[in-house]
């Protein structure tokens, strides 16, 4: 048997280009169904690992699968929002602590979730180095958003314009890096995390300018009439908040009415878990509470189908591709078969001369399926982080 | 090793114009022998004959006490792999295999415990004694082909056969290079006591041959 492997190893590295096309192909075809079936694997834990931190989700009715991924997964803000009002009654009701996120804007190209403190608890995220969110204006980079921004505790960032062209709308918030999470290998890690009403001032509800009453810039002032003051474009409003300014930073609208949207709830125990829950199932409602793992669930069965269709794709493919395997088998034997005739006329044994050409696709396929497993093993490295890119 | 063929009597398949009898002929053990012949006389089929490749219709073939007619496949490929070295018109190497491994091919088809530490050794030498022990390690694609004819020669001799059968064994080299392999091919065979049997259509190789026969005279050419 050594003989005709050395035989068979020979002829396969001779043609090392031949060997070479044909080791790929096969790599392909055995990587490419496992490659999908663990990816889905992979999604399928990662997905419920991440849906099971948060026990309940209050949103604006729509589709399910967005509001989940719009708030575990940072994806686009819905198209309806809850306002901040429906967080203070969960809060008020007892039954659990509402968390809010407002995610509707980026800063260097990362998602900025605008919520409470409590949210960094529940999450249990750790600041690796520098300070918790302490003041308007500050914000805390999860551990790869740091990294890639090359900012650290002390920094400046500044948040992404919604649209370059919209010269009337809000103006990009400067922002103090107060501090650097540890990271946790979840979206966390590519995000920025402000506190609620600094992101609010970054969609220009709320804004600091000079004062009215005292500014000394004639420009500034378009009419003043009792009580009434009313500012012109010239007034300076200020892009950063610094704590000379702060005081000047004011919201307008109804605390009750400021956007949030989605809502993460962790009920006190089950009973407010079912009460909240039965709060929001009527279709007349306009806010819907989902819990996220069977949402996700939702998601992984409409992927499961989806793949179901790809398999059969798969399949129909590695059928062809076997086919021509096999026209690439027959000619290459029929290109050989002077060696063949060769090595019979010597006095080569039947059993021998057959057993060659085997030989020769077991090393093929065994130079296949290491290749389509190292690129396994790597692959199930980088799924969690393939998985995350692929949803956000 | 003597070979000794009576009423030989062979043709391809049923239908075939071409139709091989040979009375009688015979070679004595270390005897250098040519049959002369043109192309599509049979004298590939002859010596494939010998060799056990083909099975006669008819008629016997011995080669010393063995009755190769009698052989079993199994048999006549062992037969082959042990006591004959063959030689092509077309040296038919490996271009997989550089030019030592291909003349240790044949102990590669004999099964384990092959090539030994002498089978190496004597390839190595077998190369020496024909100028080429310096292109041991060369791709055979690579050589000339007179080196290649060389690398083939050595290839039918490693295994220190007692026939050696050579078909049209100097190619389409040129005269000068055909007369030194044949000078190469009948030293090796007498330094090593083989009989040898040569089949061409060239005139000019066989004047030195213990025996030259006629294709046309050996066989009874009837029906061909």
């Amino acid at each position: 048997m050594m003989n005709l492997l050395f035989l068979a190893w020979r002829q396969v590295v001779w043609n090392w280009w031949k060997s070479l096309l044909l080791v790929l192909a096969l790599s392909l075809l055995i990587f490419a169904p496992v490659a999908s079936h663990q990816l889905l694997l992979v999604a399928g834990r990662e997905w419920q690992a991440r849906a099971e931190t948060t026990p309940l989700l209050i949103g604006a009715r729509g589709s399910r699968t967005d509001l989940v991924l719009h708030a575990l997964y940072f994806t686009r803000q819905p198209d309806s929002l809850v306002r901040m009002g429906d967080v203070d009654a969960i809060n008020e009701s007892g039954h659990g602590l509402a968390v809010p996120v407002y995610i509707r804007h980026t800063a260097g190209g990362f998602p900025v979730i605008g919520t409470t403190l409590d949210y960094l608890n529940k999450r249990g995220l750790k600041i690796a180095a520098g300070n918790q969110l302490t003041m308007l204006g500050d914000c805390i980079l999860g551990h790869e958003a740091a990294r890639r921004l090359g900012v650290g505790p002390g920094d400046r960032l500044v948040s992404d314009p919604e649209n370059v062209f919209d010269i009337a709308g809000s103006e990009p918030l400067r922002m103090n890096v107060a501090g650097v999470l540890a990271p946790t290998g979840t979206p966390e890690d590519r995000a920025v995390l402000v506190d609620i009403r600094t992101a609010w001032i970054i969609s220009g509800i709320g804004h600091g300018h000079d004062d009215l009453e005292t500014t000394d810039d004639p420009d500034a002032v378009l009419s003043r009439e009792d009580r009434q003051i009313t500012a012109s474009g010239a007034l300076r409003t200020y892009q950063e908040i610094t704590p000379e300014n702060i005081h000047t930073f004011h919201f307008h609208g109804e605390p009750e009415d400021m956007p949030v949207t989605a809502v993460l709830v962790f009920p006190r125990d089950e009973r407010g878990r079912t009460i909240l829950r039965g709060r929001y199932q009527s279709e007349r409602q306009p806010l819907q509470a989902i819990v996220p793992t069977h949402a996700m669930e939702e998601l992984l069965d409409q992927v499961l189908r989806h793949k179901r269709l790809l398999d059969g794709f798969v399949a129909l493919l590695s059928v062809a591709m076997a086919a021509l395997l096999v026209v690439v088998i027959l000619l290459s034997l029929r290109l050989r078969q002077r060696e063949f005739q060769v090595l019979e006329t010597l006095g080569c044994a039947r059993r021998r001369m057959l057993l060659l050409p085997v030989i020769e696709w077991l090393i093929h396929l065994c130079l296949a399926l290491t290749i389509s497993g190292v690129l396994l093993l790597l692959m199930n490295r980088v799924a969690p982080w393939l998985i995350r890119f692929l949803v956000q | 090793m003597e070979i000794r063929v009576g009423n030989l009597e062979f043709q391809y398949g049923s239908g075939s114009g071409f139709r091989l009898l040979i009375p009688e002929f015979q070679l004595s053990e270390g005897s250098q022998t040519a049959i002369l012949g043109p192309s599509g006389s049979g004298k590939s089929t002859l010596l494939n004959l010998i060799a056990g490749i083909l099975v006669p219709n008819a008629g016997t073939i011995h080669a010393g006490d063995r009755a190769i007619h009698e052989l079993p496949a199994t048999d006549r490929r062992r037969f082959r792999l042990r006591n004959v070295g063959y030689l092509f018109q077309d040296f038919a190497l490996l271009d997989y295999l550089d030019a030592r491994e291909n003349v240790l091919l044949p102990y590669r088809l004999y099964g384990e415990g092959h090539p030994t530490r002498e089978d190496r050794q004597r390839a190595v030498e077998l190369m020496e004694s024909v100028g080429i022990g310096h292109l041991q390690r060369r791709p055979v694609t690579r050589l000339s082909r007179g080196e290649q004819q060389r690398v083939a020669l050595c290839r039918s001799l490693v295994t220190e056969p007692g026939l050696l059968l050579a078909d049209e064994p100097t190619g389409n080299l040129d005269p000068v290079a055909k007369q030194d392999a044949i000078m190469l091919l009948r030293e090796g065979a007498r330094k090593r006591g083989a009989t040898l049997l040569v089949v061409t259509h060239d005139h000019n190789l066989v004047h030195d041959f213990d025996k030259v026969h006629d294709m046309d005279e050996m066989s009874a050419g009837a029906g061909r």
